[in-house]
Order: structure tokens, then sequence, then C-alpha cells
């Protein structure tokens, strides 16, 4: 392993020199943008402060993203559908005690009306700190 | 005048340095295309072992987790480099990648057990450290279309997540 190790720390480094001789070019600005980091802070989260009750009938939305429920907490009343989209490239779930919407490839969406009141805490099962939850008024 | 000349003279030099340099060691796009699909393919390869061979339920699961998403991102990076019409290019940088994974491979199924567990882990830690930092180090910044710095950006906290649990999965072997 130290050896692919040690071909990423080369390229990188060169990379690096690269920019620098070209101080003006793109590339080198480029490496320290924040917004390319793959640890940047994750995206706003949404646990703490869950969206308004949305009434029975109307369908709210949770994107799957970045391998994240995005808001991760919902409120719904009961007759309520929540509806998640997966806007990643890799296949998530949608699982509880009570549903399970099995694979759902990219670019796919799946639907579940919540009949009755209650906290439903939900995982992805291919990613299980992947978590969310809906509430159910 | 004198001292502009100078300066101008220097830049020129960095810049030829520079531009040098560039022409062996920054990738284009075809080469971050196949680096990014050898990247994925050696992780499947890996994982699909390890489907068989790992002892730890935990570990299974991580394995095929493996297989699944890096599966699914190479499909999309394969129809991506389709639609935009470019081939990917074997580059030092690929070659060097398959042919470590290959060995890596090869020393993980020599292992059983709790050792090969531990040993896939490990590897699957370092790996992914690897590939993030030379995704979005090299890879991200110099792609120049869109659409494929956009994929590679979208990859990105996929490899975070599976890094992270590559992470849980070591700490817990380690009890």
């Amino acid at each position: 392993m130290m050896r692919s190790d040690n071909i990423f720390a080369r390229r990188t480094g060169l990379v690096l020199v690269c920019g620098l001789g070209l101080a003006v070019s793109s590339t080198f600005f480029g490496c320290d943008r924040p917004a390319n980091s793959p640890n940047a802070p994750a995206k706003v989260s949404t646990t703490t402060s869950p969206a308004t009750t949305a009434p029975a009938g109307t369908v709210v939305s949770v994107s799957m993203h970045g391998v994240q429920f995005s808001p991760a907490t919902v409120e719904v009343e009961r007759g309520g559908t929540v509806e998640w989209k997966n806007d990643d490239m890799v296949p998530h779930t949608v699982t509880a005690p009570s549903f399970d919407s099995g694979s759902i490839a990219s670019d796919q969406s799946w639907r579940h009306t919540f009949a009755d009141a209650g906290t439903f805490p939900y995982v992805c099962r291919f990613h299980t700190h992947m978590t969310g939850t809906v509430v159910v008024k | 005048m004198r001292k502009g000349f100078v300066f101008s003279c220097a830049g020129v030099a960095l810049l030829l340095a520079g531009a040098a340099r560039a022409e062996d060691t920054t990738p284009t796009d075809p080469q971050i295309a196949m680096i990014a699909v050898v990247a994925d393919t050696v992780d499947i390869d890996a994982g699909k072992l390890a489907k068989d061979k790992a002892q730890d339920q935990g570990v299974k699961d991580f394995a095929e987790m493996m297989v699944r998403d890096h599966t699914a991102v190479n499909e999309k990076a394969t129809a991506l480099v389709k639609k935009l019409g470019v081939t990917p290019e074997e580059s030092d940088t690929s070659r060097k990648l398959k042919e470590d994974g290959d060995k890596k491979r090869e020393e993980l199924s020599k292992l059983s057990g709790a050792e090969f567990d531990k040993a896939y882990v490990d590897n699957e830690v370092a790996y992914h450290e690897a590939v993030i930092g030379v995704v979005s180090k090299t890879l991200i910044p110099n792609t120049k279309n869109p659409e494929l710095k956009k994929l590679l950006e979208d990859a990105a906290p996929i490899f975070t997540a599976h890094l992270e649990h590559a992470k849980r999965l070591q700490a817990s072997l380690k009890k």
C-alpha cells in the first residue's frame, strides 16, 4: 500500500511544482480551493431544526446526496407522503422497521405515505451511518 | 528597464520549466478518466476477494458495499466518457495503480481468517486516503471538462464515507 501512497504523493508534489512554475494557471489555484476538499464540512444539517409540518396530501422531498439524507428530519401530518430522490451516483435504501424501499438506484425516487402519527427513524442499509427521521404529527 | 528585462527573462524561464514539467506530469482529461476507472476497478476487485474470504460479517458487508458503490461510480464514469466522446488513456499513474492493486490482491489472497480481515481493512483505509488525496488535489483541479469535473466532485464525498466506514471497522477489529 505504501507504494500507492508514494505514487500519489509524488504526483501531487509534481503538480504543485508545476503550479509554481505556472503561477497564474488555474491549476495552481485550483489545488487549494476548499470547495474541492472531500473533507469540507457537511452540508447544512437540519437534524435540530425540522421543516415546518407539511399538510396531509402534500409530498415532502428528501434528497440523498453526498451519502446523507437532506433534510435529515422532515415533518408531515398523518396521511402525508415523503419522497426520497437519489441524487448520488451510488444506490441507497430508506429502511425502518415498518418500511423498506429496497435499493433505489441513482436518479430514481421512492415514496412512502405515513398513515399513523409517530417518529420514524430510518437508515440506508448500504451506508448504515446515513440516517434520517420522519416525524408524523 | 534593465530590471524589467531580468524579471521577464526569469518569468519566461519559469514558465517554460513549468510547461515542460506540466507536459510530463499534469494529467489530461482522457488520462484522468482512466485513472478514475482503474482506481475504482482495483477496489472492486479487492472487494470481490473480500466478499468471499472475510470472516467478520462487518467486513463482508463493507466489501459488498465497495463492489456495489464503485461499480455504480464506474458505470456513471463510463457512460459519461462515452457521451463526451473521450477515450480513456493510460498513463504512468494508471499503470502503477493497476500494478499495485494486483500485487496487493495477491498478497491478500494468501491470508485467511482474522489476519485477512485486518489486512484488507487496513489496506482499504490507506487506499481510500490515497485516492481521496489524488482526486481532490490532482484530478479535480486538472480536469478541464466541467461534466467530468462534476462527476469527480460528486464521487469525493462517497469515497470519504467509505474511508470513515473503513476506519470504524479498523477500530472495531482491534477490540
